[in-house]
Formats: structure tokens, sequence, C-alpha cells
């Protein structure tokens, strides 16, 4: 008989690159290809240890791109598979990421953030990636990028990244930062009822009638694996429905749209954010990751001396959450966008509300969060300004 | 409760908090740790943040700390703010080695003396300062935080780091 104790749900104190990595793990990530890098060698550190019990591989690569590269490989052969690191090397993983983007090779790129371009702030703050993870490799591409604030969250947005990259067939990022990465908070463990797992859809032709992008299918092709019989070629080039580089203008084209729209059709779908007193707010908070906690005790606060002030908290940064955005935009005095960067989101914001509004950003990029004093301020101050 | 630990990089500050995280979790309160350190491998400033709630908990940083242990006086200025008249400052003068200009409940006591008598080596004098601050604040028991060593740390190193805490707690008994 199980004793009370065993009953309690068990609640783990664990950092946030640890909850990255045990979740990867419950998703079925099998391979990780890593580069160690501040804030997020824990998750590599955790993974080392438990890609050999679970009958995975942990490969520490010679740097970030060859990491990038071991990962499109293993997925290749049919392993779900990711890696971790943060601004500098987010950058040097850049022609790899463009290049799963084109191969439509499903992984998952975890970017815990740091200040600073460059080596900038190697153990500080930052929200300055979210640009780079929409637009850091060229060429037209989508991209599916979830931006979590609480432990928990961490852990089920992990293994929706999976789901998505398996899905969709693209490399999908997961940003957190270093104070979500580096901080540790209890939390219980979701059970697997509370989540789904998603595999690629498999070809089922014989080999020799196995073409690895056949739209027939769909916008996203059944997807064979190395090693299991069947030949194909993959190529960064724009290729045919065989695989094999093609120039043909039309077909080209109609394949880059369908890349895109493969994800954006679901946009919909795919956006998921937390709405906080939004019914009659008239200063809504637009914030995501860390930032947002804060974001969510100035609301309170601003509450409390009568302000009718909400939060729009975007789980899903990437595809950007444009319909809701656009909503609040029409029945909102002003937004506020706090971010740990000089005002990159606020960018996406102003872009859908398409109308004179006031939206003000609250802008730090010296490494320290933004205080939920720092938000109040300026809540404060809009709201006197009509 | 807000809790900050300063000292720097191989102190164990960062250890001590997950100490004191891991502890308050068994006794069922909400916990949020962070840390702060430099590029440096060791020597630089090195806190850990530590709130401990009843509720849930939105902003992760201690603001206002109710206790701080300060074990050196690397970004010491920094590190005291958000002090207040009721907050407990435990230190050690043997390591800070500088005045401490604040309001607060000054604690000095020699933590890195007291670890080299009972060990030999300095290598306690933080988990005896957590000993004491934990005494002091009341907020959990001994015997939770002698838990979380038994499931933090290997045996081998578990009766020193238990005995510190009791030599620690007992610098407030007395």
């Amino acid at each position: 008989m199980p004793s009370e104790q065993s009953e309690k749900p068990k609640i783990v104190f664990w950092q946030g690159n640890e909850v990255v990595a045990q979740a990867a793990v419950a998703a079925g990530c099998r391979f990780f290809g890593g580069y160690p890098i501040t804030p997020s060698s824990e998750v590599a550190s955790v993974m080392s240890e438990m890609m050999p019990q679970v009958g995975g591989t942990f490969m520490q690569m010679e740097d970030e791109i060859a990491a990038m590269g071991a990962i499109i490989g293993a997925s290749l052969a049919g392993v779900k598979s990711c890696t971790a690191t943060s601004g500098p090397g987010f950058s040097l993983k850049m022609e790899h990421i463009g290049y799963a983007c084109m191969a439509e090779v499903p992984c998952v790129v975890v970017n815990v953030m740091r200040g600073g371009p460059s080596t900038g702030l190697p153990t500080a703050l930052g929200q300055s990636d979210v640009m780079q993870a929409r637009w850091g490799t060229h060429g037209d591409h989508a991209t599916i990028a979830l931006a979590p604030a609480y432990h928990r969250e961490i852990y089920l947005s992990t293994i929706k990244c999976f789901n998505y990259a398996e899905k969709y067939r693209l490399p999908v990022m997961l940003l957190i930062d270093e104070v979500l990465g580096h901080m540790s908070e209890g939390m219980t463990i979701p059970d697997p009822s509370e989540y789904e797992i998603v595999d690629r859809v498999k070809a089922t032709v014989p080999p020799e009638e196995y073409l690895p992008y056949d739209t027939a299918y769909g916008d996203v092709p059944p997807m064979a694996s190395y090693f299991e019989g069947y030949r194909f070629h993959v190529t960064g080039l724009n290729h045919g429905a065989n695989g094999f580089p093609t120039t043909n203008p039309e077909y080209c084209n109609s394949e880059e749209i369908r890349m895109v729209r493969k994800v954006m059709k679901d946009a919909d779908k795919l956006a998921e954010f937390e709405e906080y007193h939004l019914n009659d707010a008239e200063i809504v908070i637009f914030a995501y990751g860390s930032t947002a906690r804060s974001a969510k005790m100035a609301v309170d606060k601003a509450r409390k001396e009568g302000i009718r002030a909400g939060l729009f908290r975007a789980l899903t940064i990437w595809p950007f959450p444009e319909k809701q955005v656009y909503e609040l935009s029409q029945r909102a005095k002003a937004f506020v966008v706090p971010e740990v960067n000089l005002g990159q989101m606020i960018l996406e914001v102003e872009r859908v509300a398409k109308r004179e509004m006031p939206i003000v950003g609250v802008n730090k990029a010296g490494g320290v969060p933004i205080s939920p004093f720092e938000i109040l301020d300026k809540i404060k101050e809009v709201n006197k300004n009509g | 409760m807000e809790i900050k630990l300063c000292g720097v990089g191989g102190q164990g500050m960062g250890f001590a908090g997950r100490l004191l995280g891991e502890a308050a979790i068994t006794a069922g309160f909400h916990v949020v740790q962070t840390t702060a350190y430099g590029v440096e491998s060791r020597g630089g400033a090195s806190t850990a943040d530590i709130l401990i709630s009843e509720g849930e908990i939105s902003f992760p940083e201690v603001r206002r700390p109710d206790v701080i242990l300060i074990m050196a006086a690397k970004g010491l200025k920094s590190n005291l703010r958000g002090v207040n008249e009721d907050t407990l400052i435990f230190y050690d003068p043997g390591t800070v080695n500088e005045e401490i200009e604040c309001p607060g409940v000054k604690k000095p006591f020699p933590f890195t003396n007291i670890s080299l008598k009972e060990f030999g080596n300095g290598n306690s004098a933080t988990v005896i300062g957590l000993g004491a601050l934990v005494q002091a604040t009341g907020m959990l028991k001994i015997e939770t935080v002698e838990k979380a060593v038994r499931q933090c740390l290997p045996p081998r190193v578990h009766e020193q780091n238990l005995k510190a805490l009791k030599v620690g707690q007992k610098l407030i008994e007395k």
C-alpha cells in the first residue's frame, strides 16, 4: 500500500536548465549535440548524464555549428535531437539552422539568452535574441519560438518544441534566459497525461517509390529515416520532390511559399498566451519570458492603485500572436512593452496595432532584470498622460 | 521571506542557497532561488537570492532582505541595497574586513575561525553561517535543513556539514 508521503506529487527544486533537459528526455529526445556556453551549459551537463541512461547519445562537438550539424544528422537518422546554446553560439549555429529550415529537418534549438552583442555578458540576463530567433538565418522561412516564464511551463514548452519540430519538420526555438536558466524553483513534474508526444509522419511507400519532398501528402511531406533502406538526397539548395537541386523559378517559388505556409496557416493554433486582467484593461502590458513575471506583479500593484492595467503574456512569440494583439489594440488605450533589450518585440506590437496609440517600452540592456516597480512607474506615467 | 547570501566564488553561496531552498520546499513553501556571479571561475562576487513564501513568487530577486549573510567584502555596497532597520545582518568580520555601514540588526560571528577550530579548515564557514541564520529566523527547523544536506550531498561529507549546521545553531542559542 502506498504511504501518504508517496501519494503527494513530488516537488523538485531544479534549475531552469535542468528542467529543459529533463523535459527533452520526456519528449523523446535521444540525441544531444552540444558545445557548452554560459548560461546554458547545465542543459548539456544534465544531458550528458541522462542520455546514456535512456539509451541516447550525448556528443560534445568542436564548436556550435558542428553541434547544429550533428543534431541535423541525428534527426535525419530518425532520432529526436536538440542542442542548447546562448547568444554567441546561436549566431554561430545560424547557417545550419537555415539548412534545417530548407532541408525540413525536425530539431530543437534551446537558447538561454544572455546580455549584449558578441560575447557580451556571459553570466547575466538578456532577452536580446528574440529577433535573431526570427531572422537570424537568411532567406524567407517560418519560425516557431516559445518563451516560457515559469519552470513548469518551461517543461511543457520544451515538449511542445519537440512536438512542433516533428509535426512541421523544422528547427524550433526554445527561448529562455539567464534568470530562468539559472533559477531554481519548486515545481511538480508534469504527469505524462498532461501532455502529448508527437512523432514525425514517417514514409510508408516502398523505398524505390519514396520522394523526400513529395507534397502530394500535404504541406509537410512524410519523412524516411536514413539506415532504414531509404536512399535520398538532402541539400540546402532549392530542390525538387526527389531532393535534388532545381532552379525552376515556379517550383522554387511554390516550395518556399509551402514551407512558410505549413506553419503560418496554423498560426492561430500555435499562439499560446496568458491573459491577466485584460477584460477591462486600458493599459496592456505585452511581456514574455522572465520579464513577464515582473509585469504580472506590476499589474497587481497598478490595480491596487486603481489603474486598469492588464497583462498579455506571450508564450508563443513566433509566429507573433498577431490576431490577439490586434484585437487588444482596438480596445486598449496604450501598450507598455518591457524587455531586457533596447526594444525588439515592441516593433511587432507596433506593426500589428495599426493605429495611433502610445506604445512605450521599458528597456534595459545591462544584464539585470526589470523590476515590477520600473514597469509600474511606466504604467503610471502612461496613465497620467491619458 | 527574502534572504540574500553574499560571498565570493568558492565559498558556496549558491550551494547554501540550494540547501535552504530544498529545506523550504520540504517544509511546504513556494521557493525561488537565483544566483549572480561574475565571469571569473573563482574569487569573483557571488550571491544567492532565496525567496520563500506561502504564495506564488513572481519577481525572483531579493529587493528588501529580511536576512542577509555576508561572507566577503566583494560587492558589499550593492549587496546591501534594500537592507532596512529590521534586516538581520550576519557577517564574518574576519573575512568581510570592512565596516558594514547600513541600518539593520548586526550579527557578527567569526564563522571562518570557528570552522578552522572545529574542522581544521575554513570550508564549513558558510554552512555554520547558514545554521545561525536558520536558527535566528525560526522560519525552518534545523532538522529540515539537515534533511536537505543528506539529499543534496554525497554521504562522505554529511558528517561535517551536519555538524557545521549544529555549530551555527548553537551560536544563536547561547
